[in-house]
């Protein structure tokens, strides 16, 4: 089973960590995927259907509904993206997109789309405060928005000191990639604000 | 020895002429009960020499012997909680006698009574224990404190807890030299305007002698004298309150982070004998005092004294006999500002509990608004809130009433003085004894007097206040780490897993022994379930295997080494515990796992999680391993976070592993996957187990059953099966028993 994983990832992997526990059962291994085996196709519909050939997992299982879901959809996007089954158990991870072919990455990088709606906001028009809570006016990459937040010390969470994620009254996110490259209006009202 | 009490004239006649020559040597042990023969509070004596145990009540001249009884007789001797108090008893053969009875707080005392009678009785050596009891008063003055190794606001030495205070300022001399300077040149600044007046009025205004242009010139030059004083005055007080605040903060900063860092070094026995609360109060609340007194009241108190001070010479210098009597309502003032207060305070303390019943009732009803309209009970609750609004309203009106009658009536006491320095000083300016200049300063520094020495009436309880603050956080510095590494401790890279206890005996306190030589030698590798009901001393084994605590007799061995001699930080590096109520700091999912790992790769974390059942509930969760857990972020189930601290302890790769009753509480299907996650987390690590739900350690090497701080059965889950009188094998067959009846 190690053997196995060992030659799967060495393609491309920095040399590995060595594995702390004994483990004797893959269920609890880690699976992480080789690209190259991985095929993501749909057959007229919307849903995501895989064939897959790694040895770690079994050989050219093909699953009827798969779903993708990011490990640190925050703090790294781009990688260990997980492929999970119609039950949304682990089927195994990738480190990233890399490595598919163009279709399936076309197909992983559409549902990871629709999966995360993370508005990001371009530019901030209006922040108005009333009794606690803030109406934001503002303009978003997936069009312009109007939102309330209610208790906004609790609910503007700094991932790191440029990068701030909002949330607002209705569980609605919205990020703000990098503050700094706001327009100078826009960043002045945040500095208001925040 | 330590348990002697010096014994009281009648009873050490007594007893002499009871040991009539039999051994003049000192008792062995000599200690007051406080409820004599007939129930009531009263005094008597148990002494216990080579030969006898005796139990004295002191009447007069002489004591009256109640008990005797010889040691040779005794086969045992406990103490019996009762309500209120215990009593103390000596076994002979299978029947006791009591010996004294007393009230609670003698109860620690009374447990090393009487284990040291019992050791003196068997002949061996007795205990190591002392009189020092852990009662919460003042070792100096007796008077109460509020919590145990509180500081005693009477006894503190306020030279040495100030000394020590400034010498924080140290590092930071010349600014704490200029701002005693500005203070001084502040104080001079708000003085100056009395002798420019007293000048402005003698010398322009009734200066007729003088030519009018002079008058003019000296009027424009007192004008503009005034001006610069007023305008030094701002410019010093804006640099001094910079300064003050800059100095004062800076020494704050460092008390607090100096206290924090202190309070992680320390071992856990610290906690122990304190509540969490008091020792935050000590970080925020103290500290924060001290802040306070820093900022305001060093700079009140000072500038104040310099202020008094300064009037009072100035005065005395135009005129004593005047000061004198201007002066004399002072005292007056200074008794009834502070009589003023300590009245409106009992008022205002009654106004502020009042205020806090409310709200807690108010709390009660509207959290338990269900139960409320359930039972039907809306009018009660709502007659039981008027009452307490009633209350509350008569408090505050009465405040409110006094405050706007006194402070009238203490404003008049303070113009006392004006009348005074009206009337005299007036017949002095007719008697040409002053000039109307000096008339006009006097009134002018009259009225700059008495702010000042208002504030000061309250500066004694400020300072008291900020100085028991001071001693408390002085008193957290000052603690050692009771578990810190010894001279010459060893580093133990990587631990094979072996230990040894070695007639291990321990107690929290020191009067009571929670484990009673203890023995056991556990092979690298093995694990060892741990049985007993709760109190059998269970979690001291594991206290101990940690390090929190040592041992008060008899060793622990590691690999061969005494714990005690292997660097603390090397031992806990490599020592996991998966605790069963797991504590998550606020922080995402892959920090907690990471936390004994800081820097763990997201590969290494994500493989600890898959390995311990919790990788896929942790991508079901919309933020996947960024999820921020712990107060303010996502609510985990008991067993999610079981499995997040499991995968901590994966990551972490101890040699040592504890898991202290890691699956309880948790449901049947959750407790499934837990134990899948233990079984692969405990291989080729020496295990010790805790768990109530006994069917979770038959994958251990050996169970101990313990009770009573010791061990009862040790042996392979099979082997206490076997035994069809042992205690293991009844608890089982109760628990199958119980889960047949939930099976129903």
């Amino acid at each position: 089973m190690e053997n196995n994983f060992a030659t799967s990832a060495a393609a491309e992997a920095p040399p590995e960590p060595v594995t702390p526990v004994a483990l004797s059962d893959a269920r609890y291994d880690l699976i992480l995927l080789d690209p190259s085996k991985v095929r993501l196709f749909r057959t007229g519909g919307t849903t995501v259907r895989m064939a897959l050939d790694d040895p770690q997992v079994g050989e050219e299982r093909s699953y009827l509904k798969v779903s993708v879901a990011r490990a640190f959809p925050l703090s790294d996007p781009e990688h260990y993206i997980g492929l999970r089954d119609g039950a949304d158990k682990d089927i195994g991870m990738l480190r990233s997109l890399e490595g598919l072919d163009a279709e399936s990455r076309a197909i992983a990088e559409e549902e990871l789309k629709r999966r995360y709606f993370l508005p990001r906001i371009t530019r901030v028009r209006e922040v108005t405060e009333e009794f606690g809570m803030t109406t934001w006016d503002v303009e978003t990459d997936k069009g312009d928005r109007t939102f309330i937040v209610h208790n906004l010390k609790e609910s503007v969470n700094e991932l790191t000191p440029t990068r701030v994620l909002i949330t607002d009254m209705e569980g609605n996110r919205y990020e703000f990639p990098d503050i700094r490259k706001l327009d100078e209006k826009s960043f002045g009202i945040l500095q208001r604000v925040l | 020895m330590p348990l002697i009490e010096e014994l009281p004239p009648s009873v050490e006649a007594t007893l002499r002429q009871e040991r009539n020559g039999h051994g003049d040597e000192p008792p062995a042990l000599a200690v007051k009960a406080d409820i004599g023969k007939d129930g009531n509070l009263g005094e008597r004596w148990v002494v216990v020499d080579a030969e006898m145990v005796r139990v004295l009540t002191p009447n007069g001249t002489r004591a009256h012997v109640d008990v005797e009884v010889p040691l040779s007789d005794i086969a045992f001797a406990r103490t019996e909680n009762l309500v209120g108090g215990g009593a103390l008893a000596v076994g002979k053969g299978t029947d006791a006698v009591e010996l004294v009875r007393f009230t609670t707080p003698l109860q620690g005392r009374m447990g090393s009574v009487a284990r040291t009678i019992e050791a003196l009785a068997k002949d061996e050596e007795p205990p190591v224990v002392s009189l020092d009891d852990d009662k919460r008063v003042c070792k100096k003055c007796g008077r109460p404190l509020r919590e145990k190794d509180d500081v005693c606001r009477a006894c503190i030495d306020k030279r040495a807890v100030l000394g020590r205070l400034f010498a924080y300022a140290a590092p930071h001399k010349a600014k704490a030299v200029a701002l005693v300077l500005l203070m001084f040149a502040g104080t001079a600044m708000t003085l100056a305007p009395g002798v420019i007046i007293k000048n402005l009025t003698d010398n322009v205004l009734l200066a007729e002698n003088r030519t009018l242009s002079a008058r003019h010139l000296l009027l424009g030059l007192l004008v503009l004298a005034f001006i610069g004083t007023q305008l030094a005055g701002v410019v010093l007080t804006v640099v001094r309150g910079r300064l003050s605040a800059w100095l004062s903060q800076t020494i704050t900063y460092k008390l607090r982070t100096e206290v924090h860092q202190q309070l992680q070094r320390l071992g856990l026995s610290y906690y122990d004998k304190r509540q969490t609360g008091a020792l935050m109060a000590r970080v925020t609340q103290d500290v924060q005092e001290l802040n306070h007194f820093l900022v305001d009241g060093l700079q009140i108190l000072v500038v104040n004294g310099l202020t008094i001070l300064g009037i009072v010479i100035v005065l005395l210098a135009n005129n004593a006999r005047l000061t004198l009597l201007v002066l004399l309502p002072v005292p007056l003032v200074i008794w009834a500002t502070r009589r003023t207060w300590r009245f409106l305070w009992r008022r205002m303390h009654r106004m502020w509990h009042l205020r806090s019943s409310l709200s807690a009732r108010l709390n009660a009803s509207l959290s338990g608004a269900r139960v409320v309209r359930a039972f039907a009970q809306e009018d009660r609750e709502i007659d039981r809130f008027n009452k307490r609004a009633t209350d509350l309203y008569e408090a505050n009106l009465q405040v409110e009433q006094w405050w706007a009658t006194i402070f009238p009536g203490l404003n008049f006491l303070m113009t006392a003085g004006m009348f005074i320095v009206w009337y005299v000083g007036g017949r002095q300016v007719i008697g040409d004894v002053i000039t109307l200049g000096t008339l006009q300063m006097f009134l002018f520094f009259l009225g700059q007097l008495y702010g000042p020495l208002q504030g000061m009436t309250r500066i004694a309880d400020w300072l008291s206040r900020a100085l028991t603050s001071a001693e408390r956080v002085f008193e957290v510095l000052d603690t050692e780490p009771d578990v810190k590494d010894e001279p010459g401790a060893v580093a133990m890279a990587r631990i094979e897993g072996a230990i040894e206890f070695k007639n291990v005996s321990f107690g929290y306190d020191k009067s009571r022994r929670v484990l009673e030589n203890f023995d056991l030698k556990v092979e690298p590798g093995e694990m060892i379930g741990l049985v007993g009901h709760s109190g059998a001393g269970k979690t001291t084994i594991i206290n101990l295997l940690s390090r929190f605590y040592d041992p008060t007799e008899g060793v622990i061995l590691v690999d061969g080494v005494e714990m005690r001699k292997i660097k603390v930080n090397d031992l806990r590096s490599q020592l996991g515990i998966v605790l069963q109520e797991p504590f998550l700091f606020p922080g995402t999912i892959s920090e907690n796992i990471a936390y004994a790992k800081p820097g763990a790769a997201p590969e290494e974390i994500m493989r600890a999680a898959k390995a311990a059942n919790a990788h896929d509930f942790i991508m079901r969760f919309p933020d996947g391993y960024d999820t921020e857990v712990g107060e303010r972020g996502t609510r985990l189930s008991g067993g999610e976070r079981q499995r997040l601290s499991i995968a901590r302890a994966i990551l972490h790769d101890p040699r040592i592993l504890i898991l202290d009753e890691a699956t309880a509480s948790v449901d049947t299907e959750t407790e499934k996957q837990i134990q899948e996650a233990i079984a692969r987390l405990i291989q080729g690590r020496t295990t010790f187990a805790i768990a109530h739900r006994l069917s979770t350690l038959r994958n251990a090497d050996r169970l101990i059953v313990m009770e009573k701080g010791g061990v009862v059965e040790l042996g392979t889950h099979d082997e206490l099966m076997a035994n069809p009188e042992g205690k293991f094998r009844r608890l089982v067959e109760m628990q199958t028993e119980i889960n047949k009846l939930r099976a129903l």
